[in-house]
């Protein structure tokens, strides 16, 4: 009879591997044995270092031992310093560290000797480890991010930056002249940036200072409505592949937009997403004709309609992968349908509703999207109650069947800001309306159906248990009738299947 | 060499079992020593395998005979285990242990990852305490060194899990 304790060190280690770190932790505290042979490499691959004045009161948890962290340094690979910490632990080094993530906490005092020490801090952090390829910071405190030292040091000692993300609260402080001169220099040297912050740090025109042509990703997400500034900045970016814009406020620049476009200013583009376009279709169209053939594109263009449309039909169906226009209030029904039969390589659809009588009357076209992973529509019964429908039900779920390459179905329209129509009949996912078809989607793994009741019976939720068995999540209200709920609750607890 | 050709094994008591080829060549050190040496015509010993291990891993190997992935399998760590495997490995611990031993030895991947893999989920979502009943296992930490293991590894660390 062998124990587990007869294993080899190298095949307790495989079991390590396939651990994740919670249950790794309570494995090296059983005993002196797995404390020494369970691979502990994954513990020290991700470490936090938080300061105890960030730790949320009652938590009895300490903050992690320097002594203890010096020891392992070889094997961490991302670290976490968050909160004023003691300075040892900006000044250790780590050889195989590539993800690097700073963060202060908020405090609602003036600038103090303290915070220009976390900076210098954070600055000898980074240049001790020349190897991380990503680094985030994130800015809290009013008074920090007012000195070039991380910047600078960014620029000068990073081997191969790779991802650069820069957040803050609503306190995040505006960069002098000088510090924007050293950020925008050192990001010059990643091949992506995601800023997301209130406050624009765009009150300088960068090319000035740093050549930008290497970016090749790039989120920007400011509340400030210096739009245009924000298109100086993408207009010099010129390895664009993907772009990721986002204004909470501001008017789109169509004009500025579309010069750009017309130059061909982002030979290599092919990731796009806009938000908040409120043009109207005819003024938007144009940008629409002009873009490159992009593969994946999620626009928030409350106006989007036929002309719009007409110019995504035209130019972007043969090479569109994702496509999300859950935003767009008016994108149709049949606008949907004609995207579902017409994007041959499609694998990412979030659209808004498809009626019925509209996937009746457009049967005869197939719908080509065969790879499509995950599709987001409602579908809507427009035909009468239940009992006229049923043929029409079915034929939807027959042309749903055929997705086999489905892992993801959200049949929600929740895409309106927030607002659900209530006064909208669904699709039935039930045995007496052609759920059984649906037995071809083996590989689904999250199903959301829609907000209003959606009338299951136990029977159904049984089937798809039963009938799926790649599922992990199925969310959505099956019945009004409470001892229905209960037992299909309890069906998908049974299976360990999430409601959400 | 016939596609149908078979390889005699032995067991560690001496019991002889007869397989097809392909059934063999699932296991790498069977193939790389057939395709070395050739088909000798004798016994391959296995003295580190019992018959009812061998039994066990025979019946793998055939369950999975036809499955084209079967040496590309993922090392997708979070990858569900399918049905049949799943009931196979409804053996005693020590059964277990022992076709991991066996799967190692005789260099069978994917039954090493379906055996460490069912070892893991026992693990999984359990306390110390609860492990070590699992596995019958003895708490041999005293509580200052148990407090030093609680300790080295943080906060952080248990959080970001």
């Amino acid at each position: 009879m062998a124990y587990i304790t007869d294993l080899p060190p190298e095949i307790l280690e495989l079991i390590g591997n396939r651990l994740d770190k919670c249950a790794l932790l309570n494995v090296l505290r059983t005993c002196h044995l797995f404390h020494r042979n369970f691979s502990s490499d994954l513990v020290w691959k991700e470490v936090t270092a938080q300061a105890a004045t960030a730790v949320a009161a009652g938590d009895g948890d300490s903050l992690i031992d320097i002594g203890t962290l010096h020891t392992h340094t070889r094997k961490v690979q991302a670290l976490k310093l968050c909160g004023p910490l003691p300075a040892d632990y900006f000044g250790l080094s780590f050889p195989n560290l590539t993800t690097l993530q700073l963060q202060d906490i908020a405090v609602n005092n003036s600038p103090t000797e303290r915070d220009r020490e976390q900076e210098s801090k954070w600055a000898r952090v980074i240049r001790l480890n020349p190897t991380i390829c990503d680094i985030a910071i994130y800015l809290r405190h009013r008074a920090s991010g007012q000195s070039t030292e991380i910047w600078d040091a960014i620029l000068e000692f990073l081997h191969r930056p790779r991802q650069l993300k820069v957040g803050g609260s609503s306190s995040m402080p505006k960069f002098t002249v000088q510090v924007q001169k050293s950020f925008w220099r050192a990001v010059s040297r990643f091949e992506e940036l995601d800023y997301n912050g209130p406050v624009d740090q765009l009150r300088i025109d960068p090319h000035k200072w740093a050549n930008l042509t290497g970016l090749q990703r790039l989120s920007y997400k400011s509340t400030i409505p210096s739009t245009y500034l924000h298109i100086k900045l993408f207009e010099y970016c010129r390895g664009l592949k993907r772009l990721r814009w986002s204004r909470d406020a501001g008017v789109f620049p169509v004009k500025e937009l579309l010069q750009c476009l017309m130059r061909s200013d982002w030979p290599h583009l092919d990731d796009l997403a806009l938000d908040r376009v409120y043009q109207s279709d005819i003024e938007f169209a144009p940008v629409m004709y002009r873009l490159p053939p992009l593969k994946h594109l999620r626009l928030d263009a409350a106006l989007f309609g036929p002309q719009c449309f007409n110019h995504l039909k035209v130019r972007q169906f043969a090479t569109l992968q994702t496509l999300d226009l859950i935003r767009c209030e008016n994108f149709t029904s049949q606008m949907a349908l004609e995207v579902l039969q017409g994007c041959p390589h499609l694998e990412v659809f979030m659209g808004r509703q498809i009626a019925m009588s509209d996937l009746i009357s457009m049967l005869r076209r197939p719908w080509v999207c065969s790879g499509l992973k995950r599709l987001g529509v409602q579908f809507e019964n427009d035909l009468g109650p239940l009992g006229t429908a049923t043929d029409a039900n079915k034929v939807v779920l027959e042309r749903l069947s055929r997705l086999t390459s489905l892992e993801e179905m959200d049949m929600v329209l929740n895409g309106a800001r927030g607002l659900v129509r209530s006064n909208v009949r669904a699709c039935r996912w039930r045995l007496d309306a052609g759920l059984q078809q649906l037995a071809t989607l083996t590989r689904l793994r999250i199903a959301r159906f829609d907000f209003s009741v959606t009338h299951m019976r136990t029977e159904d939720v049984q089937w798809m248990v039963n009938h799926w068995p790649s599922l992990e999540v199925l969310q959505g209200y099956f019945s009004l009738d409470l001892e229905i709920q209960q037992q299909a609750n309890a069906l998908l607890n049974e299976r360990g299947i999430r409601r959400h | 060499m016939s596609a149908h050709s078979q390889i005699l094994l032995t067991s560690s008591e001496g019991t002889e079992f007869i397989i097809d080829r392909d059934i063999a060549d699932k296991s790498m050190l069977l193939k790389c020593m057939l395709e070395d040496i050739g088909e000798i015509g004798q016994a391959v010993p296995l003295p580190n395998v019992s018959g009812p291990i061998l039994t066990k891993v025979i019946e793998y190997c055939t369950h999975h005979r036809d499955d084209p992935n079967f040496l590309s399998a993922n090392d997708d760590v979070a990858a569900e285990i399918d049905e049949w495997d799943l009931e196979y490995c409804k053996v005693d611990q020590g059964t277990l242990y022992e076709l991991i031993l066996a799967a190692n030895y005789l260099d069978i991947k994917p039954l090493m990852d379906l055996t460490c893999k069912t070892v893991a989920n026992m693990i999984k979502a359990k306390s110390p305490e609860e492990i070590r009943k699992t596995f019958n296992i003895t708490n041999d930490f005293t509580p200052e060194e148990e407090d030093q293991v609680r300790r080295e590894n943080g906060k952080g660390s248990r959080r970001l899990s």
